[in-house]
C-alpha cells in the first residue's frame, strides 16, 4: 500500500537530514517508526505526504507515485497529524469537519456531516460538538486531530508523536483506537514513539532511524538489545511479562 | 458558546444562530447608515431619509441625501467592509492576532505612494470646498498606492519566512516600515509647493467626503473582489488555525494561499487608502470584536468582520461629523480613539487569540 524507495531529504545546501530510506508497508499494518530526537524520524512522515519536498527517491501509494498527485489527491490518501496540536475557536464538530476539505467543492454536503458524525463517535467526542477546541484538555484535543484525520477518510494515517502530551490511560486509549481502526478499515499507520513498550504493544512493523538512515526494518524482532543499544545508546533487555514483549532500560 | 448537545440537532441550531447573527449584522449596518444619514444639520428624520431614498421626499432633501450623505456613507460601507475583511484575513494567513493595513505598514506604503502620485504626478488636488481632495486621475494615485503597499507586503511576507518572528517582532518591523514610508512622505512635502502639501496633509487625515460615485465604484469593485477571494479560501483559513503543517496535510497550498492573500489584501487596502487616507484601526477592531461572538470560524468571522468594520467606520464617521459641529473632525483621528486602547489591551495580553 505504501512503499518508498530511497526518499532523502536536505534543507537547503545543507547536510542530508534523509538517506536512501526504503521500506513497504501493507493495509492494516502499523509501523513505528523509532529512533533518538534528530534521527529524521518526523521529517521522513512529513516527507511521505510532500508536506515538506523529498530531494530525492519515490514514495508511491497504492502504486502511485505521490510526486505526481496534487496536494488535494494526497490528502484524500493520507492524513497528517501533527506533533502539536494547535487549538482555536473553532468548535470540534467544524474541526473534524475540515477533515472532510480536500472531498468538499464549497459546503459539506450531508453525506460529510455522516462522515464526521461518525469519526467524532468513533473517538468519543459526541458531547464535545459544539466546544471550542480552546476550552479543551490535551486528550481531548489529540482525540478531535485524530477524528479530524479519520474524517479525511485516508488510505493511510501519518502521526507525529500522538501520545507526547497525554497522561497514561490516554496514550493507551488514543493507540488502541488507532491499531484497531487500522485493522478494521484496512488502513496503513506510520506513527513516531519515542516509548519503546508503547510501540510494542500496538504496532506490528518497527523502523529504527540512525542519522537520517534506516538501522533496522521489520516487525518485533529487530528490537533486540543490540539495536536498541546501537540506536539509543543505553543498555536495555527485552524481557517477556505477561506474554508480552517489553523492553527494560538497565 | 458552550453547549453540549447533541451534533444532529446541537450543530444545525449553532448554524442558525450564526447565519441569524449575519442577518442581525446586515440590518444593523442599514439601521445606522439611514441614522447616519439622517444625522445633521439639515434636521433630516429617518423617515424621510427613507422617502427620499424610495423616489419621494423634496427638492432640498434629495439633494442632501443623493449629492452629499449617501455618498459618504456607501464609502465609510465600502471602505469599513473592505479594511475589516483585509484585517481578518491578514490574521489569519499571518498568524497574528495583531495583523492589519495600518499595523503592518501596508496602509502607510499605500499612503506614501499616494502622495508620490499626488505630488509628483499631479493625481490629486485639494478640493475648493475645503473638505477633502478631488482627484484628477484616480487611477495613477490607486497603482501607485499598490505598489507602495506592496512593498511593505513583501518585506513582511519576507521576515515571515525567514525567521519564525513572534506577531511582536512583526507588527515592530510593521513600525519600521511605517516610519521609513512616512519619513517618505514628509520628503515628498518638503519639496511641494503649497497647494500640493495642503492636499496631502488634508488627504493623510482620512476623509469619506472627497469620494465621487466614480471612485465609489472603483473602490466597490475592488472590495467586492476581495470578498469574493477571501470567501472561496474560507475553509483553508480555517485549516490555517490549526497550523501550516496541518494546513498542507488537509490539501490546502500554505505558499499559494499567502502570496494570493497578501497580494488582494495588499490591494484592497492600497485602493481604499488611494480614496479616503489612512483610516486606522477598523481592520484590527472589526475581527477581535466579531471573533469573541461566535467564534473563529472563517465562513462567519469573515462576512461578521466585513459587516462590523462598515457599522464602526459609520459610527465614527457619525461621530466626527456631529462632535463639534459644523466642524467635520477627521476619521482617522476617530478610528485610532477607537482602536488604539484595543490594540494596547492585545499587545499587553501577550498577543494570545
Amino acid at each position: 500500500m505504501l512503499r518508498t524507495q530511497d526518499v532523502s531529504f536536505a534543507y537547503g545546501s545543507a547536510g542530508e537530514i534523509l538517506r536512501q530510506i526504503s521500506f513497504d508497508l501493507e493495509q492494516g499494518c502499523c509501523l513505528a517508526l523509532l529512533g533518538n530526537n534528530g534521527a529524521g524520524k518526523s521529517t521522513l512522515l512529513k516527507c511521505l505526504n510532500r508536506i515538506q519536498e523529498p530531494k530525492g527517491g519515490v514514495v508511491e501509494v497504492q502504486g502511485q507515485n505521490v510526486r505526481a498527485m496534487k496536494r488535494r489527491e494526497i490528502a484524500r490518501s493520507m492524513a497528517y497529524v501533527a506533533q502539536q496540536s494547535e487549538s482555536c475557536q473553532l468548535t470540534v464538530f467544524d474541526s473534524v469537519l475540515l477533515g472532510r476539505k480536500p472531498h468538499m467543492r464549497m459546503n459539506p454536503t450531508e453525506r460529510d456531516l455522516t462522515i464526521v458524525r461518525r469519526a467524532m463517535e468513533r473517538m468519543g467526542l459526541g458531547p464535545f460538538a459544539l466546544r471550542y477546541t480552546d476550552e479543551l484538555s490535551g486528550g481531548e484535543l489529540q482525540k478531535v486531530v485524530l477524528a479530524r484525520a479519520l474524517a479525511q477518510e485516508p488510505q493511510i494515517l501519518l502521526l507525529d508523536e500522538p501520545t507526547s502530551n497525554l497522561d497514561l490511560h490516554n496514550q493507551h486509549e488514543v493507540l488502541r483506537v488507532v491499531s484497531q481502526i487500522a485493522k478494521t478499515d484496512h488502513m496503513a499507520v506510520v506513527v513516531v514513539l519515542h516509548d519503546l513498550n508503547l510501540a510494542l504493544r500496538y504496532c506490528d512493523r518497527f523502523l529504527l532511524m540512525q542519522d537520517g538512515r534506516v538501522y533496522r526494518y521489520g516487525d518485533a524482532a529487530v528490537l533486540t538489545p543490540e539495536a536498541i543499544g546501537d540506536v539509543y545508546h543505553v543498555r536495555a533487555q527485552v524481557v517477556e511479562v505477561l506474554g508480552r514483549k517489553m523492553v527494560v532500560v538497565e | 458558546m458552550k453547549r453540549e448537545l447533541a451534533p444532529d440537532a446541537g450543530y444545525t441550531g449553532y448554524l442558525r444562530f450564526k447565519k441569524l447573527f449575519l442577518l442581525g449584522m446586515v440590518l444593523l449596518t442599514a439601521a445606522i447608515a439611514l441614522v447616519a444619514i439622517a444625522c445633521g444639520s439639515a434636521g433630516l428624520t429617518v423617515g424621510t431619509v427613507v422617502r427620499t431614498l424610495l423616489g419621494g421626499g423634496d427638492q432640498n432633501a434629495r439633494i442632501i441625501v443623493w449629492n452629499l450623505r449617501l455618498p459618504r456613507m456607501v464609502t465609510a460601507v465600502v471602505a469599513g467592509t473592505g479594511l475589516a475583511a483585509v484585517g481578518c484575513v491578514m490574521q489569519s494567513i499571518l498568524r497574528n492576532p495583531l495583523a492589519s493595513s495600518s499595523t503592518l505598514g501596508v496602509s502607510q506604503g499605500a499612503a506614501f505612494g499616494a502622495a508620490f502620485a499626488i505630488i509628483v504626478l499631479n493625481a490629486g488636488m485639494q478640493s475648493q470646498t475645503l473638505d477633502g481632495v478631488s482627484f484628477s486621475n484616480p487611477y495613477a494615485i490607486s497603482v501607485c498606492a499598490f505598489v507602495g503597499s506592496m512593498l511593505s507586503t513583501l518585506v513582511m511576507l519576507g521576515l515571515s519566512r525567514i525567521s519564525k518572528i513572534t506577531p511582536q517582532t512583526m507588527i515592530l518591523a510593521g513600525v519600521a516600515l511605517s516610519s521609513l514610508f512616512s519619513g517618505g512622505t514628509t520628503l515628498l512635502q518638503y519639496f511641494a509647493d503649497d497647494v500640493k502639501v495642503a492636499a496631502v496633509v488634508f488627504w493623510t487625515f482620512g476623509s469619506l467626503s472627497s469620494t465621487s460615485w466614480r471612485e465609489i465604484a472603483i473602490m466597490a469593485a475592488v472590495v467586492a473582489g476581495a470578498l469574493l477571494y477571501f470567501l472561496r479560501h474560507r475553509w483553508s483559513y480555517n485549516a490555517l488555525q490549526s497550523g501550516e503543517a496541518t494546513a498542507k496535510g488537509l490539501g490546502v497550498h500554505t505558499d499559494r494561499l499567502l502570496l494570493g492573500s497578501m497580494v488582494v489584501c495588499s490591494l484592497t487596502a492600497s485602493v481604499i487608502v488611494s480614496y479616503i487616507g489612512i483610516i486606522n484601526f477598523i481592520g484590527l477592531i472589526a475581527p477581535h470584536l466579531m471573533r469573541r461572538v461566535i467564534g473563529s470560524d472563517y465562513r462567519y468571522l469573515l462576512p461578521a468582520s466585513a459587516l462590523m468594520g462598515a457599522v464602526l467606520l459609520l459610527l465614527s464617521d457619525t461621530v466626527a461629523r456631529l462632535a463639534v459641529a459644523p466642524v467635520v473632525l477627521p476619521i482617522g483621528a476617530i478610528t485610532s480613539f477607537l482602536g488604539a486602547p484595543l490594540f494596547l489591551y492585545l499587545v499587553f495580553k501577550g498577543g494570545k487569540r
